[in-house]
């Protein structure tokens, strides 16, 4: 495994990554920048994931996310018209917005300060099978839950879509 | 069961010790992270350079191949049987104008090659060559080679946004949509090989199917699910709708020449080989076979799979988008969960 040096280099590669993709995804006035560029930062959360050896959720992180929602936000876009050369306006309720995020944001930080993280433990040597097991053993409930509110979002998205003609 | 390769091929790949040579003291390598480094960016270089040489080979076999079925000679002008035409062709493509319309969007124009054809050879890596013959056996390979391309669908959708076009445009949405809705049925048809395995890295896949056989006599319609999503993904003959001529002029990569447009087809043809490599891993027992070594049995797979794709692309006809859609999730969506329901149910009853 990599030494810690390496590996704090390396978490300052991923994290600054991060933080510049994201500072670009709500700094750009068009959107298909912003979004490609929030696709960038998800990239560089995985490397995280994978650093903190957790391999299978980063690559999850990536089939899922940047595979899958990034292209779906990419493709509602592009279905949407808003073309390339019209770059979004700036808001109205900027201040407003502002005042929302920061507070948020404050929570946020005071509250990954305040937690109370558990000790690093050991790393299981297969993490898929520990996963698997975690899954459908204590997590066998909330696993089937969201399996239902999963399934509930998609006929609720049908409905509203198809509207009347059910 | 640990397999008994040969002791000449026993060897990790991201280690360059095999090569016994003298004057590099090879544990140089392994002790920082700049020796590290070095070897990651030797082996990247390897493969770009294996994928390059491929690609023109394929180029090569594909209009020999499609001469023969529809009566012609091919390319015969430039060396014998004109075996130096890809490499000009090489050539010609790497000195053209690079054109870029001008209300294209200049960043993301460039990004999109980029996004097409990295991940698709960074799906090298967990190619099982042999058993030991892994660039890097991760403990989750097979994930690995399914996520990493998946990158490509951003690649694709960005090419047709950024060009400004409607024919890129439509090859765009096109690509993509195809590209998600066949990702789910190939995903469950290779998760049966996953259970049947026991195993997310590509080279204890091979030891499972040396315990036992072919994955493919096992499985064999996870193998057409497979096989059917797989010329999907790499948008070949009969699902190239995203770059069909008659339709879109050249999809989402219209508006691309030269250097850029090279790429692209880089792209495709590197997630087709690693798409055949994998067919071969997960399906007909990656290097397992009797006399020839491993790798060579592996290579000789592959490009059975490979030549398959070639004379399914000019003798079949392209399907209708509709039809592709219909295709993917009214018929291979629920195909694919029976067959991992039916795989799971005979699985417990088996073993």
């Amino acid at each position: 495994m990599l030494d810690s040096d390496v590996q704090i280099a390396l978490f300052a590669v991923f994290g600054g990554i991060a933080v510049l993709a994201a500072l670009a995804a709500v700094l750009t006035r068009y959107l298909m920048r912003s979004i490609v560029a929030f696709g960038a930062f998800l990239t560089a959360i995985a490397g995280q994931f994978y650093l903190l050896a957790a391999d299978f959720v980063a690559l999850i992180q990536i089939f899922v996310y940047v595979g899958g929602v990034v292209v779906l936000i990419l493709f509602a876009l592009m279905l949407s018209a808003v073309g390339q050369k019209h770059p979004l306006a700036v808001s109205e309720h900027r201040g407003l917005g502002a005042v929302v995020a920061y507070a948020v944001g404050g929570w946020l930080v005071w509250a990954a300060f305040g937690a109370d993280l558990p000790e690093a433990g050991e790393v299981p040597g297969e993490t898929v099978a520990f996963l698997g097991r975690a899954f459908l053993d204590q997590q066998l409930v909330a696993f089937e839950v969201i399996g239902i509110i999963l399934l509930a979002a998609v006929v609720a998205a049908l409905v509203i879509v198809r509207g009347e003609r059910l | 069961m640990e397999v008994n390769w040969p002791d000449w091929l026993d060897f990790d790949w991201l280690d360059l010790s095999w090569l016994e040579l003298p004057w590099i003291d090879t544990n140089w390598f392994h002790d920082n992270w700049y020796g590290l480094l070095l070897l990651g960016f030797f082996w990247g270089v390897v493969v770009f350079t294996m994928v390059g040489a491929l690609t023109a080979v394929y180029v090569y076999v594909e209009r020999k191949v499609s001469a023969r079925i529809q009566g012609r000679l091919g390319p015969m002008e430039t060396g014998p049987h004109g075996l130096l035409q890809t490499l000009v062709d090489v050539v010609k493509l790497a000195v053209k104008e690079d054109v870029r319309p001008a209300a294209a969007d200049a960043l993301a124009f460039r990004l999109a090659p980029l996004l097409v054809v990295v991940p698709a050879i960074m799906a090298f890596v967990v190619v099982p060559f042999g058993v030991p013959m892994v660039i890097r056996d991760l403990n989750v390979g097979i994930l690995y080679f399914l996520a990493v391309p998946s990158v490509t669908g951003v690649g694709l959708l960005l090419a047709g946004w950024a060009s400004y076009d409607n024919y890129s445009f439509l090859g765009g949405l096109r690509a993509s949509a195809q590209f998600i809705s066949y990702e789910i049925p190939r995903t469950l048809a290779v998760v049966t090989v996953v259970m049947l395995a026991g195993s997310l890295s590509s080279a204890r896949l091979i030891e499972a199917q040396a315990d036992t056989t072919w994955f493919v006599l096992l499985l064999p319609l996870s193998f057409v699910i497979y096989v059917v999503t797989t010329l999907a993904e790499v948008n070949r003959v009969p699902f190239d709708i995203p770059e069909a001529e008659s339709e879109l002029v050249a999809g989402f990569h219209t508006e691309y020449s030269g250097f850029r447009w090279s790429l692209f087809f880089l792209g495709e043809y590197a997630s087709l080989t690693t798409a055949s490599a994998f067919a071969v891993a997960l399906f007909f027992g990656g290097g397992l076979g009797p006399f020839l070594p491993p790798v060579v049995w592996f290579v000789l797979k592959t490009a059975v799979i490979i030549f398959f794709a070639v004379v399914l692309r000019f003798t079949l006809p392209r399907f209708r988008q509709d039809q592709l859609m219909a295709l993917a999730w009214k018929y291979f969506l629920p195909l694919s969960l029976v067959n991992l329901l039916l795989a799971g149910l005979v699985m417990k009853a088996v073993f």
